[in-house]
């Protein structure tokens, strides 16, 4: 069953009385949905809830597209210094953004999500709804279960609204926009391997980010020896102490496996 | 049967002697951090010299069902390092070696008992830095600041600790080892080395870290402004962040800190001076760091300030440091107690806020002196009073409640920095409903399900705390 949500209430019930969902928007580095889980199309879950240009700081609903979200922003002499790789989507859904923690060209200057996230509401499996982080740009009370939920693939809660530091318009990453492209993968490595990566790959480059050391690229990614790469598939866990711990965590908050199935393999 | 009489036998069977400390002195050392509020001795304290023999002692731990606590430099302000439940205090004190710099990649792996500041020492020769600089820094280990996810004056431009720790060695609660992070961050997957940054040494001890290193600007101003209200000060502090400028610091101190620094130092400020902001740009390119220093200078002037002093050159720059650099150590001239304070409010808030602080202060009939990082909105109250006089600790205790609240009303809060240890946890239940705090239990179940690890910290009513609680509880509770 395909389901819009377009309330937090909607979102909580739909949570608490399906069997298996499926809540992120489809996106080259995703798998194919699995036929058997309901669909929660967040993307109707959208808009602004509060913005303090003053504190560099808004609540926002996890649907809205960033392009959205940036054009709201401006008007407020505000926004997020995301600048999307190429061929990525302009108004791609902050859950799925932030769900699997995408990479973007302006990471050398001015971090990424984990940096940026700085609050979540999130709808767990038993639609308990449950807040983490604070309106502060610095905050050390208790676990920082916010850090753990970007890049977690959607599999550990449903993110509802964020709280994100934004930038004053004038401190935004000087960096263009790149024309659509297809992209296959995304690979990083230290500056030193850097060259030779990019050597390695040759006529694969779509584009070369030297200052974060981050190829966007087509065909299959290099060997490198440090790094990591993030490309179309089945999301398969090589690491065995992140499988260990991705595991425990699955346990923890999601036992019944009711968020993402099939997401990520561990 | 002696119980620790047998422990020692166990515990020196894989340790040296000289590296098991159980006299009365030492025991009574470790008894508490640098919040002296709350105080119980640890068994045994242990001082190993490696990731291999922190497995070993935390294994036993988990043999033998003893209660462990890491401890870096025991400069924490929340009880973060103390042994609630006893057990043994597991020292990095020995673990200071850095293993290697990588200048290519600007990153350096370092054991994590090593002082903050050697790691800058240690590459200030090639220009770089480890950024986050709690002002404990000289004492202060990179593994309290892991597990405190500590920030500093600079921290407004360059950030708190977790972004400047890519990977780290841990030694789980069960007593395996392994490695979080990546030395390439940003990638895909669990951000496991974040949820334990910050976790203040509840989800295992980290031996090991790689750290990023940070080039040292070229360019450096630094202005040391005086105002004739905190009012003023704390206007200017929100309309250079509006303003869309980022310096790298920015500070206030008050007049409570200015009269502790004319005691202790006979520091003399511009007459009429209420507080003092200080605030540095940063940058490669001169120009661009003038103009935000004049930014600075219309904002500072526009809010009427008394006085505004700058410096380019390291020796000037330093002596207009010297008021927040010294400002905490001569408070001691105050009184004989002093409770800091730590909470945050979204920066716009700064004015009203501080009016609440003052307000609360005289309310309460307490002496308040604030030294604090203005620009992440990050308050440092420091209430001096005599912790002899029963009442004047209840009342500091009141009054430090009601700040607390205030922060969380004005969607802020309740540390910034120093954490919640055993200090907060009273007032977790303020800032976070009770899912929220099962949501975070469940998180820390990942890494610690046991009741072993840094018990009875972060997360209120833990089983087998709330009933020993009374033993280390100090007297203003
Ligand atoms: C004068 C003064 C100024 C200060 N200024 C600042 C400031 O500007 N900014 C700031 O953030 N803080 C500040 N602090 C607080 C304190 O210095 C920091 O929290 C610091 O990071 C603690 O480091 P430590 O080595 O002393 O840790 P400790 O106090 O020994 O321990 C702190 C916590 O870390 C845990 N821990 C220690 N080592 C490890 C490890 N290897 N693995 C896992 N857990 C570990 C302990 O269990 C404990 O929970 C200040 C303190 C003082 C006394």
């Amino acid at each position: 069953m395909k389901l819009g949500v377009d309330s937090l209430d909607f979102l909580q019930n739909a949570v608490r009385e399906s069997r298996a969902i499926r809540h992120m928007s489809p996106h080259p580095f995703r798998n194919a949905p699995l036929p058997e889980a309901d669909e929660l199309d967040l993307r109707s879950y959208r808009g602004l809830i509060e913005v303090h240009p003053a504190d560099q700081v808004v609540v926002v609903r996890a649907g809205t597209g960033i392009r959205d979200l940036q054009t709201e922003l401006a008007t407020q002499g505000q926004g997020l210094p995301w600048v999307p790789g190429p061929g990525e989507e302009e108004n791609l859904d902050l859950v799925t953004a932030i769900g699997m923690n995408l990479p973007h060209l302006g990471m050398a200057t001015h971090g990424s999500w984990r940096e940026w996230v700085l609050g979540l509401t999130v709808v767990q499996p038993s639609g308990e709804i449950v807040h983490c982080g604070s309106r502060a740009v610095k905050n050390v009370a208790g676990y920082d279960v916010q850090r753990l939920l970007v890049g977690a693939r959607g599999t550990l809660g449903i993110i509802a609204e964020v709280i994100l530091r934004t930038c004053p318009l004038k401190a935004l990453p000087d960096v263009a926009v790149t024309q659509a492209a297809q992209v296959d993968f995304i690979q990083r490595t230290l500056p030193t391997e850097f060259p030779s990566l990019v050597a390695a790959l040759g006529d694969a480059v779509v584009l070369a980010d030297k200052a974060a050391s981050v190829v966007y690229g087509v065909g299959e990614p290099a060997e490198a020896s440090t790094g990591w790469v993030l490309t179309a598939g089945r999301y398969a866990i090589a690491d065995r102490v992140q499988a260990k711990y991705w595991q425990r965590a699955k346990a923890e908050f999601d036992p019944s496996g009711k968020l993402n199935p099939g997401e990520v393999q561990l | 049967m002696d119980v620790e009489r047998g422990w020692l036998a166990e515990l020196m069977g894989f340790l040296r002697p000289d590296q098991v400390l159980t006299g009365a002195a030492a025991r009574r050392g470790y008894d508490c951090d640098a919040y002296t509020v709350d105080r119980f001795p640890p068994v045994a304290i242990v001082l190993p010299e490696s990731t291999a023999e922190v497995a070993e002692v935390v294994r036993w731990c988990n043999l033998r069902n003893v209660p462990f606590t890491a401890r870096g430099a025991g400069t924490g302000l929340s009880g973060g390092s103390l042994p609630a439940l006893g057990g043994i205090v597991i020292s990095t004190k020995k673990l200071t070696q850095i293993l290697e710099i990588d200048l290519p990649n600007r990153q350096m792996l370092a054991q994590t008992g090593i002082a903050n500041k050697k790691l800058s020492d240690a590459v200030k020769a090639a220009g770089l830095h480890f950024a986050p600089d709690p002002s404990s820094q000289t004492v202060a280990t990179l593994g309290g600041n892991i597990a405190e996810n500590a920030g500093g004056p600079h921290t407004l431009k360059y950030g708190v600790t977790a972004s400047h720790v890519v990977a780290l060695t841990l030694v789980t609660p069960e007593g395996d080892v392994v490695q979080l992070g990546d030395r390439v961050p940003g990638g895909p997957g669990l951000d496991l080395a974040g949820l334990v940054i910050g976790s203040e040494g509840t989800l295992g001890i980290a031996t090991e870290a790689w750290v990023t290193l940070t080039p040292l600007p070229n360019h450096v101003i630094t202005a040391l402004v005086a105002f004739g209200t905190v009012r003023e000060a704390t206007e200017s502090v929100a309309e250079i962040i509006a303003s869309g400028t980022i310096p790298a610091a920015l500070e206030i101190m008050d007049r409570g800190i200015l009269g502790a620094l004319k005691a202790a130092f006979n520091l003399e400020y511009p007459v009429g001076t209420e507080a003092l902001l200080l605030v540095e740009c940063d940058g490669d390119s001169a120009e661009l760091v003038k103009a935000e220093m004049a930014t600075v200078d219309a904002i500072c002037r526009s809010q009427n300030c008394l006085n505004l002093e700058t410096a380019e050159d390291e020796v000037a720059r330093q002596k207009l440091w010297t008021a927040r650099k010294k400002g905490v150590g001569a408070m001691g001239r105050l009184a004989p107690s002093i409770v800091t304070h730590d909470g945050v409010i979204p920066r716009s808030k700064l004015p009203e806020m501080l009016d609440t602080v003052y307000e609360v202060a005289s309310r309460h009939q307490i002496g308040v002196a604030n030294i604090f990082h203005a620009g992440d909105g990050n308050l440092h109250p420091c209430f001096y009073f005599d912790d002899r006089d029963p009442d004047q600790v209840r009342r500091v205790v009141e009054a430090g409640e009601e700040i607390m609240r205030r922060c969380i009303e004005l969607g802020g809060s309740i540390t910034g920095e120093h954490g919640i240890g055993v200090e907060k946890l009273d007032l977790m239940g303020l800032m976070f409903s009770p899912a929220d705090l099962e949501f975070q239990a469940q998180a820390k179940r990942i890494f610690n399900d046991g009741a072993l690890c840094n018990p009875c910290k972060i997360l209120p009513n833990q089983k087998s705390c709330v009933e020993h609680k009374s033993r280390w509880r100090g007297m203003a509770w």
